[in-house]
């Protein structure tokens, strides 16, 4: 239990109350606009979760967004629209295609009785060229996301069960590549092996390279830097099934305004059957610098639908990490809901818990709502 | 309002039976199969030297997005609440529709859109008839001469019969 004073907030119920009006409002707003989001797209017309297809220019509009309260054990709560993302995607239905993700995080931030814009930052997420050579083989050109672990490649809200993200696919390495990649997709006996390789140089690359990192607030000698630059891969194999995947990452970086050079090993697994799904990631980086210490981690997550309670969904998580750089550690437990009235929303409450976490991960208590549009 | 469907059911099956409708191939299983077409002529380059229901799968996964000679796939689907929909989706992936969404929001967060939908399976003959690359699926029986049959997923008969309604 955390003690509570004016300062920090704490108890101040009409908060709260004022988040679930607005959830409620936001929700049935929702319920007006959204008919049911299927996989159904690109018929020329808006549809909530798939955007709104441009077929004549060969164009297409969306994005995501989400509200999140995070009440931390060791910091004062706020409430903050999280994440604003606009996407945009260009296809010549041959072989170029392009898109980009450019994202106003914190927009607005709530937070010991004001509410404040002065946190907001424009990013530009991804901006990418894609040319597709064959199935296994495709040029991408541009800043992506970091193929390192499956989180990180869909990190929106929207996809995942947790509002928290866990250390071992956050703090590090950095989130972003900049360069040139290489991927493509291999047919197998039985499934599909899928791979990408990148050349990384950020830092000539990127003007404005952000990184931004929910660990890295809390200990900002753990905030990780955008890559100087990077050499990594990625496999990944899925059966024909689906049922399951298995990745595996490898990259060798060094982090802007860091001494040292960086190796990476990352693995990866998702597995699902009637529903519940269990996945889990472990990381272990090493580094050239005597100074810097080893950084590892590893998650396992579960997500069960609750029989009773069409939609909703019982999220548990179990985590270890460890920084050596910082002697921090945490072990943590996360228990949550999540609710999805439509595919693309998504409503989540989280309580996490841990031994030795104060300084990485905190205990606390979280909320959002996302949405893809 | 019955009396059609049933005749035109009491008809459609002996005539496929016979091979009369639009080059099925085979067609003493026209009546009971979902057809997967692309436009007639040599404008299909073929996928890996042929098809098959894995094949069938990546490619409306976008998995597989060439063709053997570099030409852009275009699978074409009808919408989720279409029967033939739920059938072939049940066929090809042994999911529903509404299960394949969460599969779409992580492609839609890639930049990746699930496959052009139409409303029905004459818009689809006309989709693949007109679009080179476009790849579709409809009802053996309401195959003609606008597209051509590449493969053939067989269904329960009592499905089959209401495909042709």
């Amino acid at each position: 239990m955390h003690d509570c004073d004016s300062n920090t907030g704490c108890g101040n119920r009409w908060r709260r109350g004022g988040a679930a009006i607005g959830y409620s409002l936001f929700l049935a707003l929702l319920a007006q606009i959204a008919p049911a989001g299927e996989e159904d797209s690109s018929s020329g017309s808006y549809q909530l979760g798939r955007g709104y297809p441009i077929p004549s220019l060969g164009l297409s509009l969306g994005g995501y967004a989400s509200v999140k309260r995070v009440d931390l054990e060791t910091r004062q709560p706020f409430a903050e629209i999280s994440d604003l993302s606009l996407f945009l995607g260009w296809d010549n239905g041959a072989r170029w295609r392009a898109f980009s993700e450019l994202e106003i995080g914190e927009a607005l931030v709530y937070r010991g009785g004001e509410l404040t814009s002065d946190e907001s930052e424009f990013e530009v997420e991804r901006a990418y060229v894609d040319y597709l050579h064959a199935d296994w083989l495709t040029l991408r050109l541009g800043k992506a996301l970091a193929p390192i672990g499956h989180w990180n490649s869909i990190h929106a809200d929207p996809l995942i069960w947790t509002v928290s993200r866990p250390l071992t696919t956050d703090a590090g390495f950095s989130h972003y590549i900049s360069g040139l990649s290489l991927l493509g997709s291999i047919p197998g006996e039985r499934g599909v092996w899928e791979y990408q390789a990148y050349v990384d140089n950020s830092t000539r690359l990127d003007p404005r390279p952000d990184n931004r990192s929910p660990a890295g607030e809390v200990v900002p000698g753990l905030e990780i830097g955008p890559f100087d630059h990077a050499v990594g891969a990625r496999l990944v194999y899925r059966p024909d099934s689906e049922s399951w995947q298995f990745g595996l990452s490898l990259a060798r970086f060094g982090i802007e305004r860091i001494a040292g050079i960086k190796h990476l090993l990352g693995l990866d697994f998702q597995w699902r059957l009637a529903g519940v799904s269990l996945s889990g990631e472990a990381l272990y980086r090493s580094d050239s610098n005597e100074d810097a210490g080893e950084v590892g981690g590893v998650f396992l997550q579960a997500v069960a639908p609750i029989s009773f309670a069409p939609r909703w969904y019982f999220v548990s998580r179990a985590e270890r990490f460890r920084d050596e750089t910082v002697s921090a550690r945490a072990d943590t437990l996360s228990l949550g809901l999540a609710w999805r009235p439509l595919p693309p929303v998504v409503f989540k409450l989280e309580t996490r818990q841990g031994r030795g976490n104060e300084t990485l991960a905190p205990d606390g208590v979280f909320s959002s709502l996302a949405i893809l549009f | 309002m019955m009396r059609r469907p049933a005749l035109f059911r009491f008809l459609a099956i002996p005539l496929v039976t016979l091979g009369l409708l639009g080059g099925t191939g085979h067609a003493e299983n026209g009546g009971r199969a979902i057809a997967v077409v692309v436009a007639a002529g040599d404008s299909w380059n073929g996928i890996r030297g042929g098809m098959s229901k894995r094949l069938l799968a990546q490619i409306y996964r976008k998995q597989v997005v060439l063709d053997d000679k570099g030409i852009r796939l275009h699978p074409v689907n009808l919408p989720a609440s279409h029967p033939l929909r739920a059938i072939f989706s049940q066929a090809v992936f042994r999911r529903s529709p509404l299960d394949m969404a969460g599969y779409w929001n992580e492609q839609y967060f890639q930049g990746i859109s699930p496959p052009h939908v139409v409303a029905s399976q004459e818009a689809v003959m006309r989709f693949v008839a007109d679009t080179p690359g476009a790849i579709g699926y409809v009802a053996a029986c309401r195959v003609d001469k606008r597209v051509r049959v590449i493969y053939r997923l067989e269904v329960k008969k009592k499905l089959a019969d209401s495909l042709c309604r």
